[in-house]
């Protein structure tokens, strides 16, 4: 005769674990003595993580006999099934258990009130503590740092106006040669007046280049004011600030890069962190972007136009800010319109997985968007001939 | 002047009469404390709080005359889909000291205000933050209960009640479910839906008692109102 194997069932209550038979409790572990440590030891068994009453209590039922647990909890089982005297079975039940009458009956309650009031003090503790470790959804910063990063372009092209100005009273010619801001800042601060000009010191902020040559040969015929020290001073500090500006920008970029990644890596794949950023911004938040019809987002950002439109009913844009995408600016002006139209489609769904669901289907889009650009492009090769207008014959009178 | 009346049909719901509106109320289990911005009116010596059946589908299917609701003084519910309690503060004023309601939500925005007004200010709740569809994940925390009333707008809805049922509501117990065709199946017509999901339910255990459509208060949707008895 096979020796039957005992088994118990174990409980996950919000008081602690049970270990039940046929209606009798056999061993009991209550989570602790407060609420909030109770929340959180059901968070650790809900993660995956062993407890220590977990672990107390099957050591218990192992010194009793038993050898097979019977749970309705993944997670339980899960843990226990790393046990090695025991086994263990998720319950096929399809009844309820009565874990009100089976505290009362057992006298670990005084009564049913008091047990209610354990059971409505802990699931509120581990619902205000799953709220807690709820990780705020980022996109707010996704819009903040967007917002910031036009800041920092606004103030550097601001600073960069003042200084090229205030210099140029000192060396105009400067100002033809040199077009990245950041170069010309750089010769400021670095080395100042045309007279300390010299080929080491502008070969380290330009490099080998012709720039660097022509400079050298302008600085001294330049007809630029000499500028005192002190005044000098000042201007290479403005672009000093600048060049911090610059640094700065670079580092909101790569915030917004990581934020967009992690955060909406669909949309990242389609338009770029810095694009897919901005149009986060103008919808408000990932929610927003995600609930947009795809229309909507193919032309935020040209609210004014838009409006226009609406208004006179005349020249409805084409493309908001998507206009910064290469596929965009980087095609005829004939294909744009239907491009930013697909475009914004496939921003539309990204959005939506970003938004709803944890999957990175960037791959997929990508491929479907590039492939629906060549057709355009390749069915609208050439702009569409102008209609000839049609005239109204005049009936000429004989 | 104010006219208190209890209601024929429903156990602790009562009727309040002002000059121009006749509104549905319970009594408040939670004086002085306004859950959603409803009306708190006094009678007696007694509060009671308005129920508005535009926000709550069990005070819209009560007002279409529904036969019977189940839920009573002394009664244990599990609430599936209660999102920020609205219609649950009002059943737990109905349950009253002596019942108790368990109310679970997936979403967290919604039951962050669930618990903070409601759980934390009634001792007859206990708020579930987890997800309907898989009750084997609390329904030891839950364990028992007379009725189950379900208001989750997924195609899904009549099996992951019916799942809920048979792991938690007792044999006789009172199954509701508020439908909602459109999410369901959103191109088809609203009937047909309704008798698939009725079909669903009597095939998981379920007597149907009764149904009703919530019009004008919501579209497309009925409430239905069934027994459970385990096949």
């Amino acid at each position: 005769m096979v020796a039957q194997e005992r088994s118990l069932r174990l409980l996950k209550t919000l008081v602690g674990l049970v270990a039940v038979e046929d209606g009798n409790i056999v061993s009991f572990k209550p989570y602790g003595q407060d609420p909030e440590s109770a929340a959180g030891t059901l968070l650790n068994i809900e993660e995956g993580s062993m407890v220590e009453e977990l672990r107390q209590i099957l050591e218990e039922v192992v010194s009793k006999g038993y050898r097979l647990i019977i749970t309705n909890d993944d997670n339980l089982a899960n843990l226990i099934s790393s046990s090695k005297k025991l086994s263990v079975e998720i319950s096929k039940d399809t009844f309820p258990t009565n874990v009100e009458e089976l505290f009362v009956n057992s006298r670990l309650f005084d009564n049913l009130k008091s047990y209610r009031e354990y059971v409505n003090k802990i699931s509120s503790a581990l619902v205000a503590l799953k709220l807690k470790k709820e990780v705020g959804k980022r996109d707010v910063m996704i819009v903040h740092a967007s917002n910031l990063l036009e800041d920092l372009n606004k103030q550097i092209n601001l600073v960069y106006t003042r200084c090229k100005e205030w210099y140029s009273l000192h060396f105009p010619e400067m100002g033809d040669v040199i077009d990245r801001p950041e170069d010309y800042l750089k010769i400021v601060a670095s080395i100042g007046l045309r007279s300390e000009f010299s080929s080491e010191k502008l070969k380290e902020v330009l490099g080998d280049s012709e720039n660097s040559k022509k400079l050298l040969e302008l600085a001294p015929k330049s007809v630029g004011i000499a500028i005192e020290g002190q005044d000098m001073d000042q201007i290479r500090s403005l672009a000093m600030e600048g060049l911090r500006l610059i640094e700065r920008r670079e580092e909101v970029e790569d915030y917004i890069k990581g934020l967009m990644f992690s955060e909406a890596p669909n949309i990242s794949s389609i338009t770029g962190p810095i694009l897919g950023a901005k149009l986060i911004s103008l919808a408000g938040s990932l929610e927003k972007l995600a609930r947009m019809p795809s229309s909507t987002i193919q032309v935020l950002g040209a609210e004014k136009a838009l409006f226009r439109y609406f208004r006179t009913g005349k020249g409805a844009p084409k493309h908001g800010v998507i206009f910064q995408h290469p596929y965009v600016h980087g095609s005829p002006k004939w294909q744009r319109g239907k491009i930013a139209r697909v475009l914004a489609a496939k921003i539309a769904i990204a959005a939506k997985l970003d938004f709803l669901a944890s999957e990175d289907r960037s791959a997929e889009l990508r491929k479907s968007l590039e492939e629906r650009v060549k057709e355009i492009k390749a069915k609208y090769q050439s702009p569409r001939k102008v209609k000839e207008p049609r005239r109204k014959l005049k009936k000429k009178r004989r | 002047m104010v006219s208190l009346e209890r209601h024929e049909k429903f156990d602790g719901v009562y009727w309040i009469e002002s000059e121009d509106q006749r509104s549905l109320a319970t009594k408040n289990l939670d004086k002085g404390f306004q859950v959603y911005g409803e009306k708190l009116v006094k009678v007696a010596g007694e509060e009671y709080r308005l129920w508005n059946p535009y926000r709550s589908k069990l005070a819209a299917a009560m007002l279409k005359d529904i036969d019977e609701v189940g839920i009573k003084e002394g009664s244990r519910v599990l609430y599936l889909g209660v999102a920020s309690g609205t219609t649950a503060s009002h059943v737990s004023d109905i349950i009253g000291v002596h019942g108790m309601l368990y109310g679970v939500d997936v979403a967290p925005r919604p039951m962050l205000q669930f618990e903070s007004n409601i759980a934390k200010r009634r001792a007859n709740v206990a708020p579930i933050l987890a997800d309907a569809r898989f009750p084997r994940t609390y329904c030891d925390m839950v364990g028992e209960v007379d009725i189950v009333y379900c208001d989750i707008a997924q195609p899904e809805q009549a099996s992951l009640f019916s799942d809920n049922a048979e792991l938690m509501l007792k044999d006789d117990g009172i199954g509701l479910i508020a439908v909602k065709a459109r999410s369901i199946d959103s191109v088809a017509e609203p009937a047909v839906v309704f008798n698939r999901e009725i079909e669903i339910l009597k095939r998981r255990g379920f007597e149907i008692l009764n149904t009703t459509e919530l019009e004008p208060y919501e579209r497309d949707h009925i409430m239905v109102v069934c027994r459970f008895r385990r096949p």
